[in-house]
């Protein structure tokens, strides 16, 4: 009992929101004491701004809130890498691959959904060069393609007068693909040299999707939740950046 | 300057990722229709018009020789007049289509004197949307036989799939 409470707590998206709050609150403390004791150093360093330059790399991440919700027991996973490079001053080509399953569960209806997906775009870093740090504030868009498999496990017909609801079940699996533009907002906070903590938030828009016999495609993976062919995602990821300078 | 835009950032994040939540799972689509019934007299010219159930009409089910009659505080529960006159407006009296089976048995009881309807039909499930899952809707309807101490004459719809309109017109004796 007490076990499904704390599991419900690390779930609930406030309380991931709030660790990665504490998370960066702690970083920027950390920031302050360094440009107060650095002043001089810091003064140095913006005589020589022009000279300096962007920090080069490959950085790779992975998502955080699949693997959480798994770890605590839902039938949902999630598993996905994602990777950005910094092709020109404030622009970053960047991506994700991955795998999905999602389970859904209700009086009428049980289905599943798996499937594979890739997205690739860019991201614009509105914070610009900003001195001592390499964070970054970031508008992104993506193109999402996936393929996975639809099954409808069972699905009940009432039945009251008749004494006996309905239950149809092993109906069906069905391979679809599906197509989508992302837009996203994301920050990503180095904690320790090289090492990110990050967020994001976007919308995805679906523009197609493999119509199914007789059912549809209400979960994607990578897409998520589809409503009306939008998803809202939020994500929280941990990255690190391997350097080329 | 940028430490404030990151705090809002994040604040809009939070906002926005909370807001993003569940849907409540409340079916409002329609679902499986219902067999509607109207009663149906002729005038002198032959022509017909819709009339309201008579006073003292029963109407209930019957599966492999046994009736559907429900009970409470010892009283017979019928499905009619009891649980499901739909529409006072349009006489119609809304029947339970079978959706275990390929056809169904209803009585109709006055005064005594018993008829009874057999209906068969095939049936088909749609998906209808997440909350819902899936309705049956019915095709090939068609009244296998009926009794006459009651009913002069009885048809119905070869194709239901909403329970906006009568199904089954019923002219009694």
């Amino acid at each position: 009992m007490i076990q499904k409470d704390i599991s419900r707590l690390f779930l609930n998206k406030r309380f991931l929101v709030a660790v990665l709050l504490l998370i960066s609150v702690v970083s920027f403390a950390q920031e302050k004491n360094e440009e107060i004791s650095n002043n001089e150093a810091k003064q140095s360093r913006e005589v020589q701004r022009d000279t300096l330059h962007y920090k080069y790399g490959l950085r790779l991440g992975f998502d955080l809130s699949g693997p959480i919700q798994a770890a605590f027991g839902s039938d949902n996973l999630l598993l996905k890498a994602t990777v950005d490079a910094r092709i020109y001053k404030n622009y970053f080509l960047a991506g994700e691959f991955g795998g999905e399953k999602n389970v859904y569960k209700s009086e009428n209806l049980n289905y599943s959904t798996a499937g594979y997906f890739v997205t690739i775009g860019g991201d614009y870093n509105i914070l610009g060069y900003t001195l001592g740090r390499n964070d970054v504030l970031a508008f992104g868009i993506r193109y999402g393609i996936s393929r996975f498999e639809q099954t409808v496990d069972e699905y009940k017909i009432q039945n009251g007068y008749w004494n006996d609801d309905a239950f149809i079940s092993n109906i069906s699996t069905q391979i679809g693909y599906a197509h989508w533009a992302n837009f996203r907002l994301s920050l990503k906070v180095e904690v320790l040299t090289n090492f990110y903590l990050g967020t994001s938030v976007g919308a995805n828009f679906l523009f197609y999707d493999t119509s199914l016999d007789n059912f549809d495609n209400l979960y994607i993976p990578g897409f998520g939740k589809n409503r009306n062919n939008v998803s809202w995602v939020f994500h929280y990821t941990v990255m690190y950046l391997i350097p080329f300078n | 300057m940028i430490k404030k835009l990151t705090v809002v950032v994040i604040a809009f994040i939070t906002i926005v990722g909370s807001s993003s939540c569940e849907s409540t799972g409340i079916c409002l689509d329609p679902v499986t229709p219902k067999l509607m019934l109207g009663f149906v007299d002729l005038d002198g010219l032959g022509n017909e018009e819709d009339i309201s159930p008579p006073d003292s009409l029963l109407i209930y089910g019957n599966r492999d020789g046994k009736d559907i009659i429900g009970e409470e505080n010892g009283k017979p529960i019928y499905l009619f007049p009891n649980q499901s006159q739909e529409d006072q407006k349009t006489n119609l009296i809304a029947l339970i289509f079978d959706v275990n089976r390929d056809s169904l048995t209803y009585l109709f009881k006055i005064e005594g004197v018993i008829d009874t309807i057999n209906i068969k039909y095939h049936r088909k499930q749609s998906f209808i949307s997440q909350n819902c899952g899936y309705k049956s809707t019915f095709y090939d309807v068609e009244i296998k036989n009926f009794t006459t101490n009651l009913i002069l004459k009885a048809s119905i719809e070869q194709t239901i799939e909403y329970d906006t309109e009568r199904h089954l017109k019923i002219i009694l004796k």
